[in-house]
């Protein structure tokens, strides 16, 4: 089961939290981006299990994703 | 414009035109240039021969551009030696840039003590005795000047912390909505210059003074108007945006969960009470309270990433609370309550002391057990010391460097003596970049990498250099135009852009190449300053520690390779 947390202004769009089984799907961030409906240009960083992950990550079973919109530090 | 200078040995003041050589400078361009052209590199930070400058950016004072009205303030700094520009938003600067001030340069010190409020009109400036404000906070003093001149003029004030000389003073500056002494050029120990100077305040009334001049009206309002749109078109910036929702602290869900964000004396990198003091947290609790969120620094803001905090009983804490303080003064300290955190941000305000670099000393003496981490009753018990001016409150105020050598301790989480912003550099290796290179020490809006790229990864070395270079030039040109950092997105964008507004309002014929020699030089006058005060490659480097002891959760160190340090600058 991959958990996903959603935050921010990204609520407008999902739940905060979601769990999807993706065991043996071969899904990548970019995949799942555009599985959950969100448009690319309102994503910001994204982790997966801690890290920053590019977009052709694919996501192992049993981690966690972490979705931000586009933001600045300061 | 003009240039105004202050001598303080004499009590004067006297307008001056501006010298060809500073023309087409503003801001922490300006600032760099005069300090290498008009003071000892090697001079006291505290001593008679330092400058203090308040200098508006070149796109400062026009209502019709949003975003533009940061103050610099610059100085040889006490903290790190160097030299040092930290800006802040507010009214100030535009109200300067109004006045058609290119910067106020103070000089001197006085011989007979006394302390000393200018103030500054379109019919002229003057010195007046201000011995009534001594010792008082930035709050009080505030207060009593609103009422002496009224609630429409800009205020940058210094608090007791200033007065006393500590190297982690800042300046503060009243903003737009509340009025309040709540934005800082925090960073460096400018307000211990403030205070050396013997300038308590300075009083800005832009009242009667004529609207600035455009060389080209039609292109300046078409530029204007556009990047107005483009930043509320953002997604980042916009209504929507994270900034807007949520301001600054909307940075610290990314940061905590790639294992930056500074906990307990930077020995971790995630914080079990993220939950307590995240975005969504303070945007609740703020909402629910009857505090505001959305509210802007600067008159005609479209960005507004700043907010109120309240109290239970709705009563304002401070305005505003950033990411910055919330990671320093919150899970740096072990401390996971926004009231805690608000009322410490409060203090530290009222004292005039960075929240950054107190946020530091008090995680290194919580390191050493002078408290408890998570304890704020003996955190604020600690700033209590700082404004009585005991031994331990001094050696706190001199800030993390001096805090962590008389403790003994070996993490002292500092470059160039100034302490490190709320990114740790072991999980976010760019920014360890931006602290051990910058001319100004650690800063995070000298060059921030977090979410610049998506193709670097923040743990990794491969790319920082030429990452932090980059972001490090950006912030030049924000910096010397008095540019708010988060209003980047057009003008990096298209950088074109930048050089209409310019041109729009001085006709200087600027192209995209003649903007990029700009933030160029601003860096290698900086580093030149730095050079003949006596810095050396060697001194770009982050503390060993860093280096050594692994960051949990991912267990980095901060191993970016010296040449590639050392290649930021030779590259430029």
């Amino acid at each position: 089961m991959v958990e996903i947390r959603i935050f921010g202004a990204l609520w407008k769009h999902l739940a905060p939290r979601l769990e999807l089984d993706l065991e043996g799907c071969n899904v990548s961030v970019a995949n799942l981006i555009a599985h959950l409906d969100l448009d690319p240009s309102e994503v910001g960083i994204v982790t997966v299990d801690g890290r920053q992950s590019n977009l052709d990550e694919i996501l192992p079973a049993d981690s966690r994703v972490c979705i931000f919109p586009p933001m600045f530090g300061g | 414009m003009k240039t105004l200078r202050v001598n303080m040995d004499r009590l004067e003041v006297k307008w001056e035109s501006v010298l060809p050589e500073y023309e087409r400078l503003g801001g922490r361009a300006l600032i760099a240039k005069i300090l290498l052209t008009e003071i000892p590199p090697q001079c006291e930070p505290l001593g008679p021969d330092n400058k203090l400058i308040f200098a508006p950016g070149l796109l400062a004072g026009l209502p019709s551009l949003t975003s533009a009205g940061r103050l610099s303030v610059g100085g040889k700094s006490p903290l790190t030696q160097g030299i040092k520009e930290a800006n802040a938003g507010g009214m100030a600067g535009d109200k300067l840039g109004h006045l058609g001030l290119k910067a106020i340069v103070v000089e001197g010190q006085p011989t007979e003590g006394g302390l000393y409020l200018l103030h500054v009109t379109a019919q002229g400036a003057s010195l007046l005795p201000a011995d009534q404000l001594s010792g008082l906070g930035n709050y009080e003093t505030v207060a009593r000047l609103q009422e002496r001149f009224g609630q429409d003029v800009a205020i940058v004030s210094i608090g007791p912390a200033g007065e006393m000389g500590l190297a982690g003073a800042g300046v503060a500056v009243t903003d737009d909505l509340t009025k309040q002494p709540g934005r800082q050029a925090a960073r460096g120990g400018l307000g211990a210059v403030m205070g050396s100077k013997r300038l308590k305040a300075l009083v800005i009334d832009d009242a009667d003074a004529p609207p600035l001049p455009l060389s080209d009206e039609s292109l300046f309002r078409r530029s204007a108007k556009r990047f107005a749109r483009e930043l509320i078109e953002s997604p980042k910036t916009g209504k929507e945006g994270s900034m807007h929702r949520f301001g600054t602290v909307a940075v610290m869900g990314p940061v905590n969960e790639i294992g930056a964000l500074p906990t307990r004396n930077f020995s971790a990198g995630q914080f079990e009470g993220f939950e307590n003091i995240c975005a969504t947290r303070m945007r609740e609790v703020t909402l629910a309270r009857g505090g505001q969120i959305g509210v802007r620094c600067m008159a005609g803001c479209v960005i507004r990433c700043c907010n109120v905090f309240v109290d239970e009983q709705g009563e304002t804490i401070v305005s505003t609370l950033q990411y910055e303080t919330l990671g320093l003064l919150g899970s740096n300290l072990g401390i996971d309550s926004l009231d805690d955190i608000a009322r410490l941000n409060r203090v530290c305000n009222d004292l005039g002391v960075d929240s950054i670099e107190m946020g530091a000393s008090l995680g290194l003496a919580m390191e050493a057990d002078l408290a408890q981490f998570g304890d704020a009753k003996s955190a604020m018990a600690l700033l209590e010391q700082v404004k009585e001016g005991t031994v331990l409150g001094r050696v706190l105020g001199n800030g993390a460097a001096v805090t962590g050598r008389v403790l003994g301790l070996e993490r002292i989480p500092v470059a160039r003596g100034q302490a490190f912003p709320a990114y740790d550099p072991r999980a976010l290796k760019g920014n360890g970049v931006t602290y051990a290179t910058s001319a100004m020490g650690a800063d995070h809006t000298a060059g921030n990498t977090i979410g610049a790229r998506k193709t670097i990864d923040p743990l990794g070395c491969e790319g920082q250099a030429e990452l932090s270079r980059g972001l490090q030039r950006v912030a030049a040109m924000l910096d010397m135009t008095g540019l708010c950092l988060f209003a980047r997105p057009p003008v990096v964008a298209d950088p074109q852009l930048m050089v209409d507004l310019i041109n729009g309002r001085y006709g200087w014929g600027w192209t995209v190449k003649s903007l990029e020699q700009a933030e160029d030089d601003v860096l290698r006058t900086e580093r030149e300053f730095n050079r003949r005060a006596g810095f050396t490659e060697a001194h770009d480097r982050l503390p060993e520690a860093f280096s050594r002891e692994p960051l949990p959760p991912h267990n980095t160190v901060f191993d970016v390779p010296d040449a590639e340090l050392d290649s930021v600058f030779s590259a430029l």
